[in-house]
């Protein structure tokens, strides 16, 4: 099997987490998917000088990070929450409904993941990169240590902070949501 | 303990020394605000399953083995252009030389017709635009030729890493371009400075004759 082939099935086997990092890193699509694109093309020019002293994966991850940061100091903005435009969300839960889910969950299902896509884009940059690549990717500590070329005390500093400020904003949306509920049974009851 | 953030969140893992987990699980019996703070934590954490990434389909396809190109592709396009501007210095020279070693004395200048050395400047000019003309389109035509002709491959990249290629070539290309203009430039110096180099020579020989003529005013005045 040559290079060409291994380094296909490198791509297939990791081209959907390498996507949701990038994606969740900058908040959008277009541009997640130009990352994926230079990332694999750079993980193949620089195939002969990755040695194996590193897992595969995490080199993958740093060359996406960088790309995504590089992105971000161009473009000198804070990732976003895309939201579809004209796209009604009853429509897409319905889409994607499972046969033991009702539409209501659907919609609230994808209202908290909207919610929780503009808090983390709030968040300062490398305490959201510490959460993704904990929650989403399962990295240890160490290795996130090693993907921020930082010390391992600084990382669970990060976590900790980032998943306090989340915990904040969730819990003040939570209440908003609850309050115009209420005015809303309110004033439909009058 | 309640301040030490590192080992809640070493336990909210389940990750680090499990001494250490253990003496926060004991931690935990006794401190109630620290068992609030792991709640919320863990809270937080079921908050954050629930954002998805949108459906989409494959952002990447294979790569395809490039076709092999012809050995003139490896030469680097800086040797390509010093290659071509040596071809035409040497022509220049040559051209030079052979203008200085030309009989051009008094019956040949009477028997041409006039201009007749201006036609043969013309000419050669125009011979090496035909040489410049020529080795540009050789370049350009090696820039473009990405594959042997007659082969035909199927397209097996997306759309991004297509554009990402074609950026690419189309930066080769610009280089090559810029490179032939240079060769131009290079040519063009070279007959300005050739002429400077004629007038000068002219000069000079104006310049000679008239201290010889001095001299030999001179002598004849000394003589008398």
């Amino acid at each position: 099997m040559g290079d060409l082939d291994c380094f296909n099935q490198l791509v297939s086997r990791w081209e959907r987490p390498i996507y949701a990092l990038a994606f969740r890193t900058l908040g959008r699509e277009e541009e997640a998917r130009d990352v994926v694109q230079e990332a694999f093309l750079r993980a193949f020019r620089g195939l002969k000088g990755f040695r194996g002293q590193a897992k595969f994966s995490s080199w993958l991850y740093r060359i996406t990070l960088n790309l995504c940061r590089d992105w971000i100091r161009r473009e000198r903005r804070a990732p976003v929450v895309q939201l579809a435009e004209g796209v009604d969300p009853i429509e897409v839960a319905d889409e994607r409904m499972a046969p033991t889910e009702s539409v209501e969950d659907l919609v609230a299902r994808k209202e908290m993941s909207e919610a929780v896509a503009r808090a983390m884009s709030e968040l300062p940059e490398e305490q959201r990169i510490a959460i993704l690549l904990k929650e989403f990717h399962g990295l240890t500590f160490q290795e996130i240590a090693d993907q921020l070329d930082c010390p391992l005390s600084t990382v669970k500093t990060r976590l900790y902070q980032g998943l306090s400020v989340l915990r904040r904003r969730l819990e003040r949306r939570q209440a908003e949501e609850a309050s115009l509920r209420r005015a809303h049974w309110e004033g439909s009851s009058t | 303990m309640c301040n030490e953030r590192e080992k809640l969140i070493g336990y909210l893992y389940d990750e680090g020394d499990s001494s250490e987990r253990d003496a926060v699980r004991q931690h935990l019996e006794t401190c109630g605000e620290c068992r609030v703070e792991i709640a919320s934590l863990r809270s937080v954490r079921e908050d954050l399953a629930a954002w998805e990434v949108p459906e989409h389909g494959s952002v990447w396809r294979p790569f395809a083995a490039a076709p092999t190109p012809p050995w003139w592709q490896h030469v680097p396009q800086w040797a390509l252009a010093a290659a071509a501007g040596f071809v035409l210095v040497a022509g220049a020279a040559g051209g030079a030389v052979t203008h200085a070693f030309m009989p051009h004395g008094s019956q040949a200048v009477q028997t041409s017709p006039a201009g007749a050395t201006r036609v043969s400047d013309t000419a050669e000019l125009a011979g090496l635009q035909r040489q410049i003309e020529q080795l540009r389109a050789d370049l350009v035509a090696a820039s473009n030729r990405t594959q042997p002709a007659g082969v035909t491959t199927v397209p097996v990249m997306d759309d991004a890493s297509h554009k990402a290629l074609v950026r690419e070539l189309d930066e080769l290309r610009i280089q090559t371009y810029n490179q032939s203009l240079a060769v131009e430039s290079i040519y063009a110096n070279l007959g300005q400075s050739r002429k400077d180099f004629v007038a000068s020579l002219g000069r000079l020989r104006s310049q000679v004759e008239g201290m010889a003529a001095v001299l030999e005013a001179r002598s004849s005045g000394g003589q008398q």
